[in-house]
């Protein structure tokens, strides 16, 4: 037995999300199925890795070689794991490497070496590798400086590409068609990138990826091969992505995957990893473009794509097994050599931002911006691809016809060929190819056929399915309900068939429980669960802002707690980039939409005992309403409860009729003619959101007018209560009775989301009575509703007030931070309650610990988002630290997303000097900078200041502290774009410099 | 889309689309799970008289290119082409054909719209099913009608050349893949195909001419190449080299004494796991065949050379004078992985080298 570190990502960001939670857990599991000792380094506290009965030991901890250090000698850590926890993992691991930790303390690297990873790594020497294994590699030259890109004749044409040289998800890229193009983008980015590379642009080449596994005896296998719909250009996470390759035939599939074991012996890599190649489609040659020496998104997607848990098999041959020793997991007579062969294709779709930041699509490229993903099974490509469609949720609102690389260019596609675009003039414009754009062709020729009939017979709804048209389009096209639409198609037994992803393509026999639905079939792969005898759990689909890793989380303890009482588990879900779609998490996971017709469709084959529905964040509630108009057994609140803590108005009346306060409320509708009598400022607060889509403070009429002008004309407006404290209270209730809660505060007032909040628990300035407040009103609300299970209610104090904001009927994102925080298990409890089971009193523990929770934004990521905080949810992660000192929490909480531990040199904007007095800078040894006005209020408090007028091409500071009711929007965005942290809170600002202080001393 | 129907010896029907001709037979179902070379297939005349069922569900994607495609023989040999969505549209090539105009020109009859994944699971090794498509579906297969693969109908003399004076390699062809012979031609060699019906003496005068003999894959059941066995029973006395792949390795094993078998499950696609015994390394390699060499059948001259990972049938054997070995997986990919397309060029190098 070894004791072995896990290095984990942190914070889900862009380009690190989900899977390398996935990835760590799998490599977790095969760890400790090998008997080792396991210790793991991550902050993440939604990750089910940083779980306490999961790992041995968990450091919630920033990932940095000084928490490395300290962890390898406190737990005597013979070896590391460097290959699980994405770039975050990978960049601390070379660190450590160059500070000679490893070495210092005599730790093995499991898998490849560091050295081989490094080379893989930077770009001159990976290009050097690639020649002598006489394969192509772009042109490119590196810059260093603008002297450099003056000196230099580019020794190719443009269009160019340029990328930074050691990056993740392809920060600092860019295509620049001249010259001045590119010296602007150089002198933008070589302002905080060491150097930059230029490159051939390889416009329109095919975009493919290959997924390798290496074992220490020289074994090869390709895990699956997958094919971009985008040509070069756009990011891979960026991308749609097909699996297997669909238009490259067998001759240059075998080339391709010859190159990337030949590349893969030469880096001696050991273990998984990827090369991306861009394919020339007029001659079929190739260049390889990038490895990728560790887990990656990609390899999350191929893992679900074709039933093989890479993660865990990588991680076995780290510690030295073969290929040929391991079996094949989903049927342990096969070797774990066989690649997958799949016979199904899956669909991958980005999921962006675009309509809460922008309203519309936005333009995507060589940066990443998408946040989450969807995957889609079909046994027909557009079967894959209609389900696709509707599970990212593409809306169809402001589309339009450009055909250039955008967020929503598949939808501006198909409009295009409704509008009689032909494929070959589609091609033309979007390199995409002919096969991928016939198939797109013929959804747009099934809507038409759709569109001309005049009855509706069981056969034209047989070929609709077939090509992925759901129920609802059907309906919408006859002006029947979606449930005379299913009947119809019932009465003529038009059903999915439950199929399997095995591996094999069938040819062997295999017991595996990973399924999806296809029309395309004759027969079911597998039998009904017996009936009653299962639950069905509805899981939270991509990672969107509002939804993320918390969500997971909470429906995999749902799925543990589920076999403990007894039942079968059965899991809905569509996300790639989880733990949750791992089809050992449940005892059957099928990867399908999340929408009625599929809830119902697999009622209708397992007959479960129930169905739960309030781990998937908003998804499940805002299906509650037809699931009990379709009869389905909804375990948990009553659909009348959820409905009234759904919709403003009926909830205020509901608080008001229990004498319960809430900040005063309008109609907008009622109140459109008279804005000038409101009281400002208030806020607008849509009903039926996740993350504040749309809320907003408004300060004037004008202001209130233009912002409902792009929002839902149905919602309420509030009085916005300025300067209270926002309050989560979470818990679990069963018969009237709370028998678990947490309370935690917001650092933030109230008007900054509750997701983009820094939050403390238990709270530090309120006091016991108002505690015990809050816990009166809560148990009103439960009794008054009527609440079974898990809830979540958000509170507002101001002064002695205490009022009531909403009430969420299902599991909030703080359930993972509290429950390990106080170590209540509130999912299981919840379960137990759902499930009518008995489940174990809680001892009355009082714990001293102290937690804070705190969000990561990707504000770097989001171009031209605003990073000041606001009733929008921005934030994509968060990280949480424990500690016996709040301070201590605080900044280990806050070091784990990127603030500094120790301030040097600190900038500063304020409005006025009581802001200023208030910071208590003058406590710290720091010097502060000024780039405006703020200098005049430093220079009146006597602090040791510099002034730095802002266009320096390079900040030299710590942190940014950016106080301005004027916002500086630009300035911030200039400043985060380079690196440097931000806090543009008032309150964080105070509790961060004080708490600095706390722990100097 | 015009129906079609396919059916099968078990009574079993399914409805389908036309493609391809009217030119319908009947033969053995045989299937294939590999994603990609649908061309190397069809062309494979491993599969003559049988019909093809890809389990992948699109297939045509990139159409056909008479001159760019790595086809593996001048004309397809299967009987019929089953397959679950065939595309109208196709790559980017304009030279190329769709498949569905490819078997029309070659007068091949195809059926697309088929749940090709319920097929597998239907189909069994002992008997074959044996499946014919039609425009009828009262058509019912004939079970009394015995369905033997033809032993290869494939008629070759020829040579190929990669230069002058260089040494010669006899191929001796059961209906054997372009690609054996394009990777023997990766070596210096010359390369002469002949009939695997021609026997001892129509050869033997020649047979000191060429440096080694590699002996095709090819249809059927190995015992029924007699011809070509007690051809082979001969030259094993001789010291020419001689390589088997495939079917070319059964009957090299049943010349040397051995037996051969029908296996429990057939090996038909492009990851059939198997162990190197000297270097244990493991590879992915391109099958096609449901007959393999009975371990336990195997004399002290010979040694096992590669294994299969999931059933341990042999898949390789290697004589201890080291100058007769023998494969049963297909080295040369077309279609499939060629990570051990080195098995070939090895040994001609060595034999040439002598």
């Amino acid at each position: 037995m070894k004791t072995i570190l896990v290095l984990g990502s942190g914070a889900i960001k862009i380009g690190e999300a989900g899977e390398f939670d996935y990835s760590g857990c799998q490599a977790i599991k095969g760890l400790k199925e090998c008997g080792h000792r396991v210790v793991v380094l991550n902050p993440n506290v939604a990750s089910t890795q940083s779980n306490g009965d999961f790992a041995d030991v968990v450091y919630l901890k920033k990932v940095s070689h000084s928490e490395v250090k300290a962890i390898i000698t406190k737990e005597n850590v013979c070896s590391v794991l460097i290959g699980f926890g994405g770039q975050t993992a990978l960049n601390c691991a070379i660190e450590c490497h160059n500070l000679g930790i490893f070495e210092k303390y005599n730790v093995q690297v499991l898998g490849t070496s560091i050295e081989n990873i490094i080379c893989s790594e930077n770009r001159a020497e990976f290009a050097q590798l690639v020649r002598q294994l006489s394969y192509e590699h772009s042109n490119y030259c590196i810059i260093e400086n603008l002297i450099d890109l003056e000196d230099k004749s580019i020794p190719f044409n443009f269009p160019v590409f340029v990328r930074s040289n050691q990056s993740l998800g392809g920060l600092a890229s860019g295509v620049c068609r001249d010259y001045t193009c590119l010296y602007n983008h150089c002198k933008k980015y070589l302002s905080f990138c060491d150097s930059l590379i230029i490159e051939d642009y390889l416009d329109g080449f095919k975009e493919v990826e290959y997924e390798i596994l290496r074992d220490r005896n020289d074994s090869c296998i390709c895990i699956c091969s997958m094919e971009n719909l985008d040509p070069m250009g756009i990011h891979t996470g960026d991308s749609i992505v097909v699996a297997p390759t669909q238009t490259i035939n067998d001759t240059l599939h075998q080339k391709l995957r010859n190159a990337a074991f030949a590349i893969a012996r030469k880096l001696e890599l050991i273990g998984e990893f990827n090369v991306q190649f861009a394919i020339d489609p007029k001659t079929d040659k190739f260049k390889v473009i990038e490895v990728n020496a560790r887990l990656s998104r990609s390899s999350a997607l191929a893992s679900k794509a074709c039933g093989y848990p890479i993660a865990l098999i990588a991680v076995k041959l780290c510690l030295g097994y073969t290929l040929g020793e391991l079996k094949n997991s989903l049927n342990s007579k096969l070797s774990a050599v066989m690649e997958p062969t799949l016979d199904y294709i899956c669909v991958k779709i980005p999921k962006w931002e675009d309509q809460r930041f922008f309203g519309q699509a936005i333009p995507i490229g060589a940066e990443m911006q998408s946040i989450g993903e969807v995957m889609a099974i079909g046994r027909s490509f557009e079967e894959a691809m209609q389900k696709g469609l509707r599970m990212v949720g593409f809306s169809v609102d402001n589309l339009n016809n450009n055909l250039y690389p955008h967020s929503r260019r598949l939808l501006s596609i198909l409009s295009s060929m409704r509008k009689g675009l032909s494929i070959n003039q589609l091609h033309e414009i979007t390199n995409i190819n002919h096969w991928f754009l016939g198939k797109l062709k013929n959804i747009v020729m099934q809507e038409e056929e759709i569109a001309r009939s005049i009855n509706l017979d069981g056969k034209l709804i047989l070929k609709a399915k077939k090509s992925g048209t759901s129920d609802l389009y059907v309906a919408k096209m006859f002006d029947l309900s979606e449930m005379d639409v299913r009947s119809l198609r019932k009465r003529d037994t038009i059903t999915p068939k439950v199929k399997m992803i095995d591996s094999v393509s069938g040819e062997y026999r295999t017991k595996s429980n990973y399924l999806y639905h296809s029309y395309n079939g004759y027969d079911h792969d597998v039998e009904a669960l017996a009936p009653n005898k299962a639950i069905l759990l509805i899981g939270s689909g991509s990672y969107q802002i509002g939804s993320s890793l918390e969500f997971d989380w909470c429906c995999l303890q749902t799925l543990q707690s589920i076999n403990k009482y007894g039942f079968k588990s059965i899991f809905l879900n569509n996300n790639p980039e989880t733990l949750s779609t791992d089809y050992d998490q449940s005892d059957r996971l099928y990867f399908e939409e999340l929408s009625l017709e599929k809830i119902l469709d697999i009622v209708d084959f397992e007959n479960p005992f129930g169905v739960i529905i309030s781990m998937s964040g908003q998804v499940g509630n805002n299906l509650s309403n037809q699931l009990q108009k379709a009869g389905i057994k909804v375990l948990g609140t009553d659909n009348s409860s959820i409905q009234i803590c759904e919709n403003r108005a009926l909830f205020e009346t509901h608080l008001h009729s229990v004498g319960i306060i809430h900040p005063k409320s309008f109609e907008y509708t009622k109140l459109q003619d008279n804005l000038n009598l409101v009281e400002y400022p208030v806020i607008i607060r849509p009903s039926k959101v996740l993350s504040g889509i749309n809320m907003r403070v408004c300060n004037s009429s004008e202001e209130l007018t233009n912002s409902i002008g792009h929002g839902q004309k149905d919602c309420l407006i509030n009085e916005f209560i300025d300067n209270a404290i926002e309050i989560d209270f979470d818990g679990v209730s069963v018969d009237n009775n709370i028998i678990a809660f947490a309370i935690c505060e917001h650092i933030e007032r109230a008007g900054v989301h509750s997701g983009d909040s820094t939050l403390v628990s238990p709270p530090q300035n309120i006091n016991l009575e108002t505690q015990s407040e809050l816990l009166k009103i809560a148990k009103l609300l439960v009794y008054s509703l009527q609440i079974k299970g898990i809830f979540n209610i958000q509170f507002m104090i101001k002064s002695s007030d205490i009022f009531v904001i909403e009430c969420n009927l299902r599991a909030s994102r703080t359930i993972p931070f509290i429950s390990k925080l106080k170590s209540i298990d509130f999912i299981g409890l919840s379960t137990a309650i759902y499930l009518e089971q008995p489940f174990e009193d809680l001892k009355d523990e009082t714990s001293n610990t102290i937690g804070v929770k705190v969000p990561q934004f990707s504000f770097q990521r989001m171009k031209n988002t605003d990073p000041n905080l606001s009733a929008i949810m921005r934030s994509t992660g968060e990280v949480a630290a424990f500690s016996h000192s709040y301070s201590i929490a605080l900044i280990e909480g806050m070091s784990a997303v990127g603030y500094p531990t120790h301030l040097n040199k600190v900038c500063l904007i304020a409005d006025g000097i009581e802001i200023v007095n208030k910071l208590g800078l003058e406590k710290l040894n720091v010097s502060i900078v000024c780039v405006d006005n703020t200098i005049d209020y430093l220079s009146d408090l006597e602090l040791l200041t510099t002034y730095e007028p802002n266009d320096s091409l390079k900040e030299g500071y710590d942190l940014l502290i950016c106080l301005s009711n004027e916002h500086k929007i630009d300035y911030q965005r200039r400043v985060i774009e380079q690196g440097i942290p931000v806090i543009n809170d008032f309150h964080l600002a105070c509790q961060y410099l004080q708490a600095l202080g706390e722990i100097k001393l | 889309m015009q129906d079609r129907w396919l059916i099968l010896s078990d009574g079993t029907k399914f409805k389908g689309h036309a493609i391809g001709s009217d030119n319908f037979k009947s033969g053995e179902l045989a299937f294939h799970t590999g994603m990609s070379g649908y061309m190397e297939s069809i062309t494979d005349p491993s599969y003559k008289g049988q019909s093809l069922c890809f389990t992948y569900p699109s297939i045509g994607n990139y159409g056909v290119d008479l001159k760019y495609d790595n086809l593996q023989s001048k004309t397809p040999s299967i009987s019929a082409l089953i397959i679950c969505d065939s595309s109208d549209y196709y790559g980017d090539n304009s030279e190329a054909l769709s498949l569905d105009q490819y078997l029309k020109n070659q007068n091949i009859a195809g059926i697309s719209g088929i749940d090709t994944r319920a097929l597998v699971k239907l189909q069994s090794n002992d008997p074959p099913l044996i499946a014919r498509l039609s425009d009828s579906s009262s058509f019912n297969i004939n079970k009394s009608q015995r369905f033997e693969s033809p032993v290869s109908g494939v008629h070759r003399f020829s040579k190929s050349r990669s230069g002058k004076d260089l040494p010669w390699i006899l191929v001796i062809d059961c209906g054997c893949k372009q690609g054996i012979i394009d990777l023997v031609l990766l070596c210096d060699v010359n390369v002469i195909t002949i009939d695997h019906r021609l026997n001892y003496h129509e050869i033997k005068d020649r047979l000191e001419s060429y440096q080694a003999i590699v002996i095709s894959n090819g249809p059927g059941n190995p015992k029924s190449y007699s011809v070509l066995i007690d051809m082979l029973k001969i030259s094993l006395n001789q010291q020419i080299p001689i390589f088997g792949v495939c079917l070319g390795h059964q009957v090299l094993a049943l010349a040397a004494g051995a037996e051969t078998e029908l296996l429990e499950h057939a090996h038909r696609s492009h990851n059939q796991p198997i162990i190197d015994l000297k270097t244990n390394r493991c590879y992915n390699s391109s099958q096609n065949h449901s007959y393999a060499v009975s371990k336990d059948s195997i004399s002290k001259d010979w040694k096992v050379w590669f294994e299969n990972l999931n059933d341990g049938s042999i898949e390789g054997l290697s004589h201890k004078n080291n100058i007769f070995k023998s494969v049963q997986f297909h080295p040369e990919g077309c279609s499939g992985p060629q990570d051990l397309a080195g098995v070939i060029t090895d040994f001609i190098n060595e034999a040439t080298r002598l």
